[in-house]
């Protein structure tokens, strides 16, 4: 089995960003590798710029020699090469991309004239399609069309899919392939059944063998914002947060018509939310786009997961999920995880609970010490697993570096996922523990009350530090671990409650 | 082993060690000792153990009472909320030079009996280097366990 995930726009790369701590925390299934890539025209738009950095941190850092039959960086992540597929070009208008003036003579162009007003015409699309799908449907199809009604998914990313594609069919594996993108906003409505559709033909043959398995996460509507004074956006095309209902019914309605008529995804998933947070930031794209993480990217990275896990013949062609209650999300409303290498069924609270301790205990033991240390400005005595683990070691630099941002990063990811939205609770872990991210300070003293939801599944500071002074005894899996993640495992493993 | 078991393993340890130091004492060296003190005096070798002992038991007291108080701190009491109030070797330093100073006081104050200069050394050596300094090395608890001088020398993992 190997996994894709292709996240498309804004929304496909929030979800990206939540789907990579879910595989460092090691919800995947197994040990197979994720291949990932995201479709973007709005290159330097803020949640991408957030994900890519998780995602490389996570790339060098899983490197680390952590041993065998840990959940922690189990699931290797590739990257495509380039990571990001561009279908427009820079400083091009819609106009460019579809050479209105070659056609604008003749009836075609005449009728372009009435589909698209001026401002859409005219407007960049270096910030992406600004929450109209129009405008991305018609690029995209512009991109792919190979003429004579052929269409294909040409380019170097899309050689790159189809030769991993076919070397895991080749070799009796099966690749499950997951879209993800927002239905109601401009890229991910545009591009999600387009790719999908694009993608079934290409491995036409694949698909119809249950070689190749495509899956859909459609993110519904989440979030509102004001829109912003006329003479800020004078003369913009921009997303408008009212448009997003009548989009997302549109679009529901062709995903219902198109998956009957003409199959193009094996399963899908939706999910949104009905209480619309608002978002206080308005922006048409590029880095200033760059909204806080929600429970629903969280939602929507743990479908892709449930996709991936699931048996050829318990896919559903659409899944529904809910919360038990209705004003607070809690632990017990997220499914289990299986663990085909333990055989196990896994608690989410476990096994997320489980990292966020490790991730917390490196940001409150570790880090303040580490860089001290190395240099020989802290006495090593007080610092046992130090002594023990690292001091012997020349560290690299980049590796600890690279992971001290990652668990920066993650806490910020996890204060803004766990944010109350509105008048519902996330009681997922204790807000009080968080004062502030970026740099992260953590209140220590909680710790023992991080998890929510039950005495169980927490574990004292004191207790951590203890247990990484005790060391651990080299087994089996522990004996090829070396360096820096060496010492990873043993945090990881001491913070097990 | 688990940490309770390890525990109870230490403590045991730290007891033994330093019964054995009193041991040697009682058993022998303070007969040895003794024979020097009694010389020109009027009182019988015997005698002057009968009067050793009360220092004896105090010294022991003491001996086993500072290692086993600096154990109860590093295992139970101290409690680790930040990285940097972390190590205790103040504390350790501190416990030591009571159990020096307390094992001199007793041996100078309890009895009145014939002392000489080694008498003082040699508790020293048995009840502080010995009792507290190497029951510390060796039995610490793990958060603790390089605190004591030399201890990563010692029980460093390689």
């Amino acid at each position: 089995m190997s996994y894709y995930f292709i996240a498309i726009g804004g929304s496909g790369a929030k979800v990206l960003e939540s789907l990579t701590h879910l595989s460092a925390a090691g919800a995947f299934p197994d040990e197979e590798s994720l291949y990932v890539m995201n479709i973007d025209p709005d290159v330097g738009n803020g949640n991408l710029a957030r994900s890519t950095k998780s995602l490389q941190c996570y790339e060098v850092f899983q490197n680390l020699k952590i041993g065998h039959r840990s959940p922690l960086f189990r699931t290797k992540v590739v990257l495509s090469k380039p990571f990001t597929w561009n279908p427009t070009e820079h400083n091009k208008c819609l106009d460019d991309v579809m050479s209105y003036q070659a056609y604008k003579e003749e009836p075609i162009g005449h009728l372009y004239e009435v589909l698209y007003t001026k401002k859409e015409r005219y407007t960049l699309l270096n910030e992406g399609f600004r929450g109209h799908p129009s405008i991305g449907a018609a690029v995209i199809a512009k991109k792919i069309d190979m003429g004579h009604g052929n269409y294909t998914l040409d380019g170097e990313v899309w050689s790159w899919l189809r030769a991993r594609v076919n070397e895991d069919v080749k070799t009796g594996s099966i690749a499950k392939i997951f879209l993800v993108g927002s239905i109601f906003g401009g890229t991910g409505a545009a591009g999600l059944p387009t790719i999908a559709k694009l993608l079934r033909d290409t491995f036409d043959s694949f698909c119809a063998s249950q070689k190749v398995i495509i899956g859909g996460g459609m993110v519904l509507p989440y979030f509102s914002f004001t829109a912003p004074a006329k003479e800020e956006v004078k003369g913009q095309v921009y997303a408008a947060a009212e448009n997003f209902l009548t989009n997302t019914k549109a679009a529901l309605r062709y995903y219902s018509e198109k998956n009957k008529a003409d199959k193009i995804f094996d399963a899908m998933y939706f999910i949104g939310d009905s209480s619309l947070g608002q978002i206080n930031k308005f922006s048409v794209g590029s880095s200033s786009q760059e909204n806080d993480a929600h429970i629903v990217d969280f939602y929507v990275a743990l479908s892709a997961i449930d996709f991936y896990q699931s048996q050829l013949n318990d896919i559903k062609i659409c899944s529904y999920i809910s919360h038990s209650k209705q004003d607070s999300f809690e632990w017990n409303d997220f499914p289990d995880l299986n663990d085909v290498l333990n055989s196990t069924s896994v608690n989410m609270k476990e096994r997320m609970g489980h990292y966020i301790r490790f991730i917390m205990a490196y940001l409150l033991l570790v880090k303040p010490v580490l860089s001290d240390l190395a240099q020989g400005e802290l006495e090593g005595y007080k610092y046992p697993w130090f002594m023990d683990y690292l001091s012997d070691l020349n560290i690299s630099v980049q590796e600890v570096q690279q992971f001290e941002q990652y668990a920066e990063d993650f806490v910020r990811w996890l204060a803004q996922v766990t944010n109350n939205i509105g008048n519902r609770q996330v009681s997922l872990i204790n807000h009080e523990i968080i004062r502030s991210v970026c740099p992260a300070d953590l209140n220590g003293s909680l710790l023992d009350q991080l998890v929510t939801g039950g005495e169980e599944g927490n574990v004292s500071l004191h207790e951590i530090w203890f247990r990484l002074c005790e060391g651990a005894k080299v087994n089996a899996d522990t004996r090829d671990a070396q360096g820096f993640g060496r010492f990873l495992r043993l945090l990881y493993d001491s913070c097990n409650a | 082993m688990n940490r309770s078991m390890k525990t109870a393993v230490q403590v045991f340890g730290i007891i033994v060690i330093i019964l054995l130091c009193a041991a040697i004492m009682n058993f022998g060296l303070a007969k040895v000792l003794g024979q020097g003190y009694i010389v020109g005096k009027n009182i019988s070798i015997k005698q002057w153990i009968n009067g050793y002992h009360a220092i004896l038991y105090a010294v022991t007291g003491v001996a086993l009472l500072l290692p086993l108080l600096w154990y109860i701190m590093a295992r139970f009491i101290f409690k680790i909320t930040s990285s940097k109030d972390v190590g205790k070797r103040t504390v350790w330093s501190v416990l030591w030079i009571i159990d020096i100073v307390a094992i001199i006081l007793f041996t100078w104050g309890i009895g009145h009996i014939e002392k000489g200069i080694s008498l003082y050394i040699v508790h020293v050596i048995l009840f502080s280097f010995i009792g507290y300094y190497l029951t510390t090395l060796l039995f610490t608890p793990a958060p603790y366990k390089y605190t004591p001088l030399g201890a990563d020398k010692l029980r460093r993992k390689k």
